[in-house]
C-alpha cells in the first residue's frame, strides 16, 4: 500500500506513452498518404533559411502553423516598402514571404519583376543621394545587370516550383532580358521555352519568332519553327486555349509574302 | 450484512496522499457503522472529522484505501448502488442557465427516470419542496434557500430508496428549515432512508432516529438519539405549582433514598421552538413556507 | 420504478447541457466575431492587384482565422466546461447518479466538439460568401483582360471545413485527456496548448531530426516521439481543395480524415482511463 504519488504518476505516464506509441504506429498507415502528400507539397524546413527574418514575426508563422497567412502579411508589408521605394525593407519581407510560403506563385512572379525592374532604380537613387551625386552610366548598367540577374534567378526557381505556370515565369524572364539586359537572344530563348509550356500566352510563340526574324536576322529558322509549332495545333497535339492556331496561321500567311510581317511585340 | 441495513460500513480507511512525496493524511480511520433502513440517521462531527469523505466514498466519488462499504446490498460506488441514492451536496451549486424545472428534469434523465413518468416526477418533486412557483425561473436568480430546496428536489426526483443530505438547511431560514424537516419525516413515513449531515444539532436531535459522531476519522459515539442523550442516573421531573415548602419536602424524600436534589430550574423552550410557534401562529395553520 | 440503461442518452444529455453552457459564453461569441472579421478582412485586398491570386490571400485569411481562433476555442473550452463542473461542484450531484465516468467525459467532449462545428460552419459560410463574391468579380475582370478566370470549389470548401472540424476535435480531445488528470484550469490550458503545438509541428520535427545524417538514436527517438502524437498538418489541404482545379486525391482526404477520426477514440479512451479513478 505504500505506493507514492510519484511512482503512480510515473507508471501512468509510461503506460499512456506506450498506448500513444502503439496507437500512433498502428495509425501511421492510415495517415501515410496524407503525410506523404504534405511532404511532397510543403518545402522541407531548414532553420538557416529563416535567418535574418526571424525577428520579423516569422517565428509565429513557423511555430504557430500559420505559414501561409504570415507569408501573406509579409508580402503585404513588402508592398508598403515598395510604395516607399525602400529596397532593404521590400527585399527582406519578400524573402520572408518566399521562405514561409514558396507555394504561392505570385510571390515569385512579382518578386522577380520587382527585383529586376524597380530595385535597380531605388539602388541608383540611394547611391546618387537623392540627386546630389551622379553615377557613371557604366555603374548604373552594372547595377541594373546585377538586379536583373537576381530577378532571373528568382523567376527560374519559381518556374521549377510551379511547373504548371512555367510559361508565365519564362515570359517574364524574356521581358527582363529584352528590356533590362538588352539580350534579345536570351529573350528569344525564354520566349521559346514559354511557348513550349502548357498554357502559353498567345503571343509567346509569335514573340520568339519575331525576335529570331527581326532582331537576330534568322527569319527562315523562325518561319520553320513557327510552322512546326502551328502544325502541332492543327494535329491536336497541343490544346488551343486562346485562338493561338488562328493567329499563327494569320502570321504565317503574312510571312509568305515579300513584305515583312507586322511587328508583334507584347 | 444485516438484512435491515441501508448502509453497512466495515473497517473503512481513507488516506489522502499530499504532495509528490506522498505524505499520508488519514481522513477516515477504521470506521464501522450500520444505517438501518427506513430511518433518519444523523452523521455528526466537527470540521475535518471525515463526514464528507465518508459520504463521498459511499457515493463512489472517492475510492477507499481499505474497508468495505455496502449500500442497499450493492457495493458502494457501483452504478447499481448510485441508482438508488439521492444526494444533496453541501452548499449546492447548479447550472445557472437552466430553470429549476429544467434542472430537475436533467437530473431525472441522468437517473434514468422513464420518460412516461418523468414530467410527473419532476412536478411532484418541485411541489414537495415548495419550488413550483419558482420552477420556471433561471437557477442563477435563486436565493440560497431556494438553491437548497431545488437541490432537495433533484435529490428526490427519481424516488430513491436512500437520500444523503449534506447540510440541507445551511443558510435556510427557520421556517424553511422546518419545512425541510417535515419533508424528511414524510420520506421516512414512505419507507425511505435518510442520512443527514448537519451542524444544526437541534434539528438533528429533532429529526433523527439514530446518530453517529465522528472525530478525526474515528467513530466516537453511535446509537439511538434518545438513548445517547439520556443521562442514565438522572431524571427530570416537571412540577407545577412549585413552592419552597414543596422543595424542602422533596429534598427530604430524596435524602431518604440516598438521592440528592442537585438543582431547581424553570423549564425552557428553545428559541427555535418559540420562533416557529409564534410565526406559525401568525401565518395560520400549517405555516406557509416563503 | 424501472431504470433503463441509457448510456448514450445520458452522455447525449450531458453533451447538450455542455453545448448550451459553452455557447452562452461571451468568449465564444467574441472569437466567432474575430474569426469572421479575419475572414472578411479579405475585402480590403481589392486595393492590391493580385489578379486571380487574390483568392488565395482571401482564403489564407479565412483558413488562418478558422484555425487560430478555432484552436484557441478547442484548447480553452474543454478546460472551461470541465473545471467549471469541478470547481463549482456541479459534478458532485451528477457523478453521484448512475452516470459512468466515461459518459461524463464523452458528454463534455461531444458538447464542445459540436460547438466547434458550429464555429467552423459560421466561419466557413462567411469565407464561402467572400470567396464566391470576389471570384465572380475576378472572373468578369479576367474575361475583359484575357486572363484565366480564377477557380473556386464550394464543395472543396465544405470538405475542408469538415477536415478542420476533425482537426479541432483532435485538439479538443487532447484537452479532455489533459483535463482528466490536471488539477487546475490554467495547467490544463497551458499543457493542451503545448500539446497542440507539438502536434502541429510534428511533421516538421520529424523532417528536422530524422535526417539521414542524424545519429541513429536521434532518428529512432524522433520517429517514436513523432508517432506518439497526431499530425495536425495533414489537415492543411485548404488551398488545393478550394482553389486548385486538380484538387486533392480522395485517398489523401480520406487518409487525413481517417487519421483524425481514429485518434479521437484513442485520446478519449486515455482520458477515461485517467478519469475513472480520479477523486472528485
Amino acid at each position: 500500500m505504500g505506493v507514492s504519488l510519484k511512482s503512480v504518476f510515473v507508471c501512468r505516464a509510461v503506460v499512456a506513452g506506450g498506448v500513444l506509441v502503439v496507437a500512433g504506429w498502428g495509425l501511421s498507415w492510415v495517415g501515410r498518404p496524407a503525410g506523404e502528400w504534405q511532404g511532397a507539397h510543403q518545402p522541407a524546413f531548414r532553420a538557416e533559411s529563416l535567418e535574418g527574418v526571424l525577428g520579423q514575426g516569422a517565428l509565429l508563422g513557423v511555430f504557430g502553423g500559420f505559414r501561409a497567412i504570415m507569408a501573406d502579411f509579409a508580402w503585404l508589408r513588402s508592398y508598403v516598402s515598395w510604395e516607399r521605394c525602400e529596397r532593404a525593407g521590400c527585399e527582406t519581407f519578400m524573402r520572408m514571404a518566399l521562405t514561409l510560403d514558396p507555394g504561392n506563385a505570385v510571390f515569385w512572379l512579382d518578386g522577380g519583376y520587382i527585383t529586376a525592374f524597380d530595385m535597380p532604380h531605388w539602388e541608383v537613387r540611394t547611391r546618387e543621394a537623392g540627386g546630389r551625386l551622379k553615377l557613371d552610366a557604366v555603374v548604373v548598367r552594372q547595377i541594373k545587370g546585377e538586379y536583373a540577374r537576381r530577378g532571373l534567378a528568382l523567376l527560374s526557381t519559381g518556374a521549377e516550383r510551379h511547373p504548371a505556370r512555367a510559361a508565365e515565369f519564362w515570359e517574364r524572364c524574356a521581358m527582363i532580358c529584352l528590356n533590362v539586359l538588352k539580350e534579345p537572344e536570351r529573350a528569344a530563348e525564354f520566349y521559346r521555352r514559354a511557348a513550349e509550356c502548357e498554357n502559353p500566352k498567345w503571343y509567346a510563340s509569335l514573340a520568339y519568332a519575331n525576335l529570331l526574324a527581326l532582331e537576330l536576322g534568322r527569319k527562315e529558322e523562325a518561319r520553320r519553327w513557327l510552322e512546326a509549332y502551328a502544325e502541332k495545333f492543327r494535329r491536336g497535339e497541343r490544346r488551343d486555349t486562346g485562338r493561338i492556331r488562328e493567329l499563327l496561321d494569320e502570321v504565317l500567311r503574312e510571312w509568305g509574302t515579300a513584305t515583312p510581317p507586322r511587328t508583334v511585340r507584347p | 450484512m444485516s438484512a435491515c441495513a441501508a448502509i453497512e460500513i466495515r473497517g473503512l480507511v481513507k488516506d489522502f496522499r499530499t504532495g509528490l512525496r506522498g505524505v499520508k493524511l488519514r481522513a477516515v480511520d477504521g470506521l464501522s457503522l450500520s444505517v438501518p433502513v427506513n430511518s433518519i440517521y444523523g452523521l455528526l462531527g466537527p470540521n475535518g472529522s471525515g463526514k464528507s469523505t465518508t459520504l463521498k466514498i459511499l457515493l463512489g466519488l472517492v475510492a477507499p484505501t481499505a474497508g468495505e462499504c455496502l449500500v442497499l446490498g450493492c457495493a458502494a460506488g457501483s452504478v447499481a448502488a448510485r441508482a438508488k441514492i439521492g444526494f444533496l451536496p453541501e452548499a449546492p451549486y447548479f447550472y445557472r442557465h437552466l430553470s429549476g424545472r429544467e434542472l430537475v428534469r436533467f437530473y431525472a434523465r441522468m437517473s434514468a427516470v422513464p420518460s412516461r413518468v418523468r414530467e410527473g416526477s419532476v412536478a411532484d418533486a418541485l411541489e414537495l419542496t415548495g419550488m413550483s412557483a419558482a420552477a420556471d425561473r433561471r437557477v442563477g436568480t435563486y436565493s440560497k434557500g431556494m438553491l437548497q430546496r431545488i437541490g432537495l428536489a433533484q435529490a428526490i426526483v427519481h424516488d430513491p430508496e436512500l437520500v444523503i443530505l449534506d447540510e440541507p438547511t445551511a443558510g435556510v431560514d427557520p421556517l424553511g428549515a422546518a419545512a425541510i424537516g417535515r419533508i424528511l419525516l414524510a420520506m421516512r413515513e414512505r419507507g425511505k432512508t435518510v442520512v443527514l449531515c448537519s451542524h444544526l444539532l437541534g434539528q438533528v436531535e429533532e429529526l433523527c432516529d439514530r446518530v453517529a459522531i465522528l472525530d478525526r476519522g474515528r467513530l466516537v459515539l453511535e446509537g439511538g438519539v434518545a438513548e445517547v442523550l439520556e443521562r442514565r442516573d438522572e431524571r427530570l421531573l416537571v412540577v407545577s405549582a412549585w413552592s419552597e415548602a414543596a422543595r424542602v419536602s422533596v429534598e427530604g424524600a430524596l435524602a431518604g433514598h440516598g438521592a440528592r436534589l442537585e438543582a431547581v430550574r424553570a423549564p425552557r423552550v428553545s428559541l427555535e421552538q418559540l420562533f416557529v410557534e409564534r410565526l406559525s401562529r401568525a401565518e395560520g395553520k400549517g405555516g406557509e413556507v416563503r | 420504478m424501472r431504470m433503463r440503461c441509457g448510456c448514450l442518452s445520458r452522455a447525449g444529455w450531458i453533451a447538450v447541457n455542455t453545448f448550451v453552457e459553452a455557447a452562452r459564453q461571451r468568449f465564444f461569441a467574441f472569437l466567432v466575431l474575430l474569426g469572421a472579421g479575419m475572414a472578411g478582412a479579405g475585402v480590403y485586398l481589392r486595393a492590391f492587384d493580385f489578379g486571380g491570386s487574390e483568392l488565395k490571400f482571401v482564403a489564407d485569411f479565412g483558413f488562418g482565422g478558422m484555425f487560430l481562433f478555432g484552436a484557441i476555442l478547442a484548447v480553452v473550452l474543454p478546460a472551461q466546461v470541465f473545471f467549471s463542473e469541478m470547481d463549482n461542484r456541479t459534478a458532485l450531484p451528477l457523478l453521484a447518479r448512475p452516470v459512468r465516468r466515461w459518459e461524463f467525459l464523452a458528454g463534455k467532449f461531444f458538447g464542445v466538439w459540436v460547438l466547434l462545428g458550429v464555429f467552423v460552419v459560421l466561419l466557413g459560410c462567411v469565407l464561402g460568401v467572400m470567396l464566391r463574391l470576389r471570384a465572380g468579380e475576378l472572373a468578369v475582370a479576367a474575361v475583359e483582360t484575357g486572363r484565366e478566370a480564377p477557380f473556386l470549389s464550394e464543395w472543396g470548401l465544405v470538405v475542408f471545413c469538415l477536415l478542420q472540424w476533425l482537426r479541432l476535435g483532435v485538439v479538443a480531445a487532447l484537452g479532455v485527456v489533459v483535463c482528466s488528470f490536471a488539477r487546475s484550469f490554467l495547467y490544463a490550458v497551458v499543457v493542451t496548448a503545448l500539446a497542440a503545438l507539438v502536434c502541429q509541428l510534428r511533421g516538421m520535427g520529424q523532417v528536422a531530426f530524422a535526417r539521414e545524417d542524424a545519429a541513429g538514436w536521434v532518428r529512432v527517438l524522433a520517429g517514436g516521439a513523432g508517432r506518439m502524437v497526431p499530425d495536425l498538418q495533414v489537415f492543411d489541404l485548404g488551398v488545393p481543395l478550394v482553389l486548385q482545379p486538380g484538387g486533392v486525391a480522395w485517398e489523401v482526404v480520406a487518409s487525413a480524415a481517417g487519421h483524425g477520426a481514429l485518434y479521437l477514440p484513442v485520446l478519449l479512451g486515455l482520458g477515461v482511463w485517467f478519469f475513472v479513478d480520479r477523486e472528485i
